[in-house]
């Protein structure tokens, strides 16, 4: 058992937070909403440099080969600063399913344009429903003289209308079984065929509605097998998802700390208003939820980095930062009083996030619903005993 | 970062599972503290695991132990077994014996009073009580006036202990005293072990909301030699501190919570009300995995803070908190949860024909009460957390 992070892991913690410091003062963060794509660039290019755009994928694809948990540490720190990037769509997403499903020559194409943060993807699997679930896929792709003709809507594609390749994800086949009869394509982001209706979110993130109307593609643009994308996406989408708590973790966190310096500096009634019971109360309270749910993503990711199965710690995970994340971001803003309420607030940017991130690959309820299936309707695991975990 | 039992401990876990499926009386189970007529019984149990060696696993063999080289999580994993196999009453005695008052003992006391008591501890000879509260002395600790009064080579000890559970069944009391006359609050402040049966002493049992037993002890003249001080004299509040966190941490483990909660979820799956099955109504699908989730953030809690103290200099004073407070944040609405989806046959209470998991509920619902108040409150412990971790503030007395 050990709880600690190894040398090279404090060093890497390190070094980011020091350069997020430097490169994210808080001031910026709300100049960032002003951008015309909302997230700074030229930092989208430094994390570039620093290999953080490529972190998680093998040096062969121009990454450093980075493990989900290291990767989870990383992103944490990104979120303290509630820092906006494509990260997500581009990075864990897109690109990750054309590494591990894509063929060789579709991944040197990308991946080292991803790694060098020169190209942008979208990832576009969800649909109305906004549930990282294969059903939800109604897209279709037909085979018509050797080549696929998609028709559907996508919703909540973050980055479409910036991108320069979509993933799309789409139904080849009809089943009885959703899981079976999906294929990812690979589509030039200005194709025929392809309309945006930008979205306004909650926290400012450049989301769109695409419609494919038809669009035709070759076979070329196939990632994967055909009929059989989700034994690619459903890993992708679960390691993501550990990732996102990470940076989940840090919103929570970045939000705490505010409140925490705030609750120090802020005299009212004769002192620090964070010597009142009431205000310590409500802050250690949320300091405690937030550690446990930054471990709670830790171990979702170190159990997928060592293949073991993680499915009900990975949507354990993703509601209690989900919870965590919401409960200490609205704290932080209410302990700033008509502060934490006005225009350029600075814990703002966290309390939007952290309820955007909640709903982003699956809510709260969506993965309660996945940790119910998992204790109710299957036999106790005894992983305890086959893996050695300590975590029972 | 390594979530996993390394070989030896996994190895120690499965031989303690097995153990315990073999040598535990039924008796013991289901108990959240054992009472007097099941002590010769626990005794018995636990004299068969200091025979293995186990209670004395990480101490150093001078007095009596291991010498703890071998696997520093030992403990952790003792107590972890006995709340999985529903022995949460044999963890308390075990981690009174070994976690709090063996380690704090370990740490400062005397080698004369080491020598003494270790083996005999490691040995399961011993039972003790922790005498810490007073009856206007709750969380605010500080302000005790159990009065230890030096006269020559002993202290003669007067005044009254409350909430002091197990000391009918005790050897020895682990007494916090005020040893300097005229101090006040922190300083001033002993550790003295007392004997339970010294001429003076007066135990009287009562009982608390659901039949748990507790008791208060008067202390009058009780003549104690010196040399049961623990540490140093007029520093028992730093050592009180320290064997704090360790209660909160072994005692008030969270494993209370979790394994009862999985017992209930275990019989969710199966349960039927008037020929429906609760594990298909999506309420109650819902509700049951939302408590899930909320339990593992305290099993991870727990699970840091153990992974943490295996480094015997590590006091985990802010897990330790964060893992009570938590705890009793859970106490009530965990309670309310089980009851709502059992409907009235959770009312149902022990013996009672219909009553599902032999009325465990029925009585949890009485006990959450007691959750709130012991080791500290949820609120004194959000105080330690606030002022120590958080570095907030004092407020003015």
């Amino acid at each position: 058992m050990d709880v600690n992070l190894t040398d090279e892991q404090q060093m890497m913690v390190d070094s980011a937070r020091e350069f997020l410091r430097d490169s994210c003062p808080l001031a910026t963060i709300r100049e960032w909403e002003k951008l015309p794509d909302r997230y700074p660039r030229e930092l989208w290019a430094k994390m570039a440099e620093m290999g953080w755009t490529g972190a998680i994928y093998p040096d062969t694809c121009g990454g450093m080969g980075l493990a989900n948990l290291d990767m989870a540490l990383l992103m944490r720190e990104m979120g303290r600063v509630a820092l906006p990037s494509p990260i997500l769509s581009t990075v864990l997403l897109a690109g990750r399913a054309v590494l591990e499903g894509g063929s060789e020559e579709q991944k040197r194409s990308l991946l080292p344009r991803i790694a060098a943060g020169e190209l942008l993807m979208s990832f576009a699997f969800t649909e109305a429903s906004a549930q990282p679930d294969a059903a939800t896929v109604k897209t279709t792709a037909r085979l018509e003289n050797g080549r696929y003709v998609l028709n559907g809507v996508k919703h909540f594609v973050e980055f479409a209308e910036q991108a320069e390749q979509v993933l799309v994800v789409a139904r080849t086949r009809e089943s009885d079984d959703p899981e079976q009869g999906l294929t990812m394509f690979l589509i030039d982001a200005r194709a025929p065929g392809i309309e945006y209706v930008p979205l306004r979110t909650l926290a400012l993130q450049p989301q769109a509605k695409i419609l494919l109307k038809n669009v035709q593609v070759d076979a070329s643009a196939v990632v994967g097998r055909v009929d059989h994308a989700w034994s690619v996406l459903d890993p992708v989408i679960q390691a993501a998802t550990a990732i996102l708590c990470g940076y989940m973790t840090g919103i929570a966190e970045g939000a705490h700390e505010l409140a925490v310096s705030y609750s120090k500096e802020r005299v009212q009634y004769g002192q620090p208003i964070g010597a009142f019971q009431a205000i310590q109360n409500y802050l250690a309270t949320s300091w405690a939820k937030n550690t446990m749910g930054e471990y709670l993503g830790y171990y979702a990711a170190w159990l997928i980095d060592q293949g073991i199965p993680s499915r009900e710690a990975v949507s354990t995970a993703k509601t209690f930062v989900g919870y965590a994340a919401v409960e200490s971001t609205q704290l932080a803003t209410q302990l700033h009083g008509g502060l934490g309420a006005t225009a350029d607030a600075r814990t703002t940017p966290f309390l939007r996030w952290a309820k955007q991130l909640q709903q982003t690959l699956g809510n709260c309820q969506y993965h309660e619903t996945i940790v119910a299936a998992e204790i109710l309707d299957k036999e106790p695991t005894r992983f305890d005993e086959k893996y050695s975990l300590a975590f029972t | 970062m390594d979530f996993r039992y390394t070989p030896d401990e996994q190895e120690f876990r499965l031989e303690v599972r097995r153990f315990i499926a073999e040598h535990c009386p039924r008796e013991l189970k289901g108990f959240h503290e054992i009472h007097a007529e099941h002590v010769h019984l626990e005794m018995a149990f636990l004299k068969k695991m200091a025979d293995r060696g186990w209670l004395g696993a990480a101490f150093p063999k001078e007095y009596g132990g291991l010498g703890g080289e071998r696997m520093p999580m030992v403990e952790y994993i003792l107590i972890d077994e006995l709340h999985h196999a529903d022995l949460e009453g044999v963890a308390v005695t075990l981690t009174y014996i070994v976690g709090i008052i063996g380690n704090t003992l370990l740490q400062v006391g005397s080698e004369e009073l080491k020598k003494e008591l270790l083996p005999r501890m490691l040995a399961a000879e011993l039972r003790f009580a922790i005498s810490y509260s007073e009856p206007d002395s709750g969380n605010d600790i500080a302000s005790i006036r159990t009065r230890a009064v030096d006269d020559g080579d002993d202290f003669l000890i007067t005044g009254q202990k409350r909430f002091i559970t197990c000391a009918d069944t005790s050897d020895y009391l682990w007494t916090l005293v005020r040893s300097e006359a005229g101090s006040v609050r922190h300083k001033g402040l002993s550790i003295v072990l007392m004997r339970s049966n010294l001429p003076g002493v007066t135990i009287q049992v009562f009982e608390m909301m659901n039949g748990i037993q507790t008791c208060e002890v008067y202390m009058d003249e009780v003549r104690v030699p010196k040399r049961y001080l623990v540490g140093e004299r007029g520093q028992g509040w730093s050592h009180l501190m320290e064997a704090l966190a360790r209660e909160r941490m072994t005692m008030i483990n969270f494993k209370a919570v979790s394994e009862p909660f999985e017992r209930f979820a275990q019989w969710v799956r199966g349960a039927e009300i008037d020929g429906e099955r609760l594990a298909a109504d999506p309420v109650v699908r819902q509700s049951v995995a939302n408590m899930h989730v909320k339990i593992a953030g305290g099993k991870m809690m727990q699970l840091i803070a153990g992974a943490r103290t295996a480094d015997k200099n590590y006091i985990p004073t802010l897990e330790a908190s964060a893992c009570k407070m938590y705890r009793a944040m859970l106490s009530w609405e965990k309670a309310n949860l089980a009851l709502d989806i059992m409907r009235s046959q959770g009312l149902l209470t022990e013996g009672s024909p219909d009553a599902p998991i032999e009325g465990w509920w029925a009585a949890e619902y009485g006990w959450a009460g007691h959750e709130l108040s012991g080791a500290g409150g949820m609120d004194l412990n959000r105080k330690i957390i606030a002022q120590q971790g958080l570095g907030l503030p004092r407020w003015s007395n």
